[in-house]
Parts: C-alpha cells; sequence; structure tokens
C-alpha cells in the first residue's frame, strides 16, 4: 500500500482540452518538481463534482506513483548477495536477505 | 493472545496455503475463500470441521488429509496444540484432483489407460529434503513430473503426489 499520493496541475489548455500534471507520493525522496510531467484529456476526467474531478486525477495517478516507487533505485549497500539455505541462525548473522513483502508468492518448481 | 501466519505460494496450476500459528487459534472460512481440498500436518493438532456440526477431523503433525468434501462449506479449525498446517488449493473448484503421500522409492505415473493420459501430475515438497533423481528438494518446492519416466526418491523428507484429472 502506498502512502498519500500527491498532484499538482502545472498548466491547463481549455482549447484543447488537456492539462499536464505531475505526481509522486507523500514520502518520496524529491521535490514533485522533479518528476516528470504527464499530459491529461479533459475527456479522461469527471468534472461532474469537485471531489469525482479529484478522484478521475488520483485513479490516473496511483499507477504512475507506484511505478515511481518500483523504479527507484537500490542503494549498492542494500543490495542482497546471500542465498542462505539454512535454519541456523548463525548463518544469517550480518548477512542482507532478500524477499519479497507480499504474502503471496510465486512456487518454486525444479525441473526433475 | 492466539496468533497465526498466514501467506500463500501461487503457481499455474494450483496454490498452496500455509497456516503456523499458536495453541487455541479459531479460524473460520467460507466457501467463497475456501479452495483447500488437501492438508498436510507438518505438526501440531486441531481440530477441523464444518460449522455447527459435532462431527470433526482431529489434523495432526506428519498426516495427509483430503477435505475435499468441505470445499464448499463454512468450516472451522480450533488449534489443540501449536500447529503448522500446508493446504494445497485449487485454482478452480470444478477441476478433479486426487492427492497423497508419497511412500514409493521409484515412482512411475505411466499408463495406457485412455481415460487418464490428460492427467498432469506434480510433486511437491511438504517437509524436510527429500532428493528425487539426485535433486534435493526443500518445502515448498514443486515439480511436474510425467509419464514414461521414472523417478527415484530418497525420503529424506515428506513429497505429496497430485493429479489433475482433466
Amino acid at each position: 500500500m502506498l502512502p498519500n499520493i500527491l498532484f499538482k496541475v502545472t498548466s491547463n489548455n481549455p482549447t484543447d482540452k488537456q492539462m499536464t500534471v505531475k505526481f509522486c507520493r507523500e514520502n518520496a525522496p524529491q521535490p514533485i518538481e522533479n518528476y516528470k510531467t504527464y499530459n491529461i484529456s479533459h475527456r479522461n476526467l469527471d468534472f461532474s463534482s469537485s471531489n469525482a474531478l479529484i478522484e478521475s486525477i488520483r485513479s490516473v495517478g496511483s499507477h504512475i506513483a507506484q511505478q515511481q516507487f518500483l523504479d527507484e533505485p537500490i542503494l549498492e549497500e542494500n543490495k542482497s548477495n546471500s542465498d542462505i539455505d539454512s535454519i541456523d541462525l548463525d548463518d544469517y548473522v550480518g548477512k542482507i536477505i532478500s524477499v519479497t513483502s507480499d504474502s503471496i508468492n510465486q512456487l518454486n518448481e525444479v525441473k526433475l | 493472545m492466539t496468533t497465526c501466519r498466514r501467506f500463500y505460494r501461487e503457481c499455474p496450476d494450483f496454490n498452496i496455503c500455509v497456516n503456523i500459528g499458536k495453541k487455541d487459534y479459531v479460524l473460520a472460512e467460507d466457501p467463497g475463500e475456501r479452495y483447500t481440498i488437501f492438508q498436510y500436518g507438518v505438526y501440531g493438532e486441531g481440530k477441523f470441521a464444518r460449522l455447527f456440526e459435532s462431527d470433526y477431523i482431529t489434523f495432526e503433525g506428519g498426516k495427509f488429509y483430503d477435505v475435499r468434501e468441505y470445499v464448499h462449506d463454512n468450516v472451522v479449525f480450533h488449534s489443540q496444540e501449536d500447529f503448522f498446517l500446508i493446504g494445497f488449493n485449487t485454482k478452480d473448484k470444478n477441476d478433479g484432483w486426487e492427492g497423497r503421500l508419497i511412500t514409493e522409492s521409484e515412482l512411475d505415473v505411466t499408463s495406457n489407460a485412455p481415460e487418464i493420459l490428460h492427467r498432469r501430475y506434480f510433486i511437491i515438497c511438504f517437509d524436510g529434503k527429500p532428493i528425487v533423481n539426485g535433486k534435493k528438494l526443500k518445502r515448498y518446492d514443486y515439480s511436474e513430473i510425467y509419464p514414461n519416466k521414472k523417478y527415484n526418491i530418497e525420503h529424506t523428507g515428506v513429497l505429496g503426489l497430485f493429479t489433475k484429472l482433466s
């Protein structure tokens, strides 16, 4: 789950019925100004109320913010290079192990 | 507080549902979320039944259970000890599956019977580190196995054999 998403409309063009907007998550490591600008057609927005308008912008931005999150680089110091097959905790001391954060994961298939 | 850690492992043909918990944990499942058709107890003990029915199964460590008949029911589980259960889940309740633990040291699923030509076979490691055709498996490793091939098994662990019937 992501924290709140920020958006900043950077321009609006009623003639072309388009706007430009930036997205990032609230705890992004950079200012929102540093993130890419996206064009959104008014056709993809819901002008029936302010809540509906914000929700329609959010629906565009949520996957963008998620992708930004996934695309963030892994610090060299955080890279895991250990694949340990052991139930002895002493074997784990001092090593960085990478595991999925999700409770749903793929089963490991072995070719026999 | 009684607790239970629950997680899933997926593959294209079936899922595995794992429950690891403390004594006196109570788990209820309704048919909308229940896809478990076989159960293996790694350790511990607990009672499993249809909701409000007095008959129950006692899940015990080291044993395998066929729970296909419960897949459309509201069910409850109450642990009598700390427990570790692995469930084999079908992806579609209309699929037919058979399941059992493997006891033979040479497994061969070859058959010429026409009605079973389209069956598919999978083995899953539930415990230990069994060795199949020289490869050491660990818990939750799985493999599709095929007719006309022999699989030599060193029983240094627990393996389940699951057959997709159609």
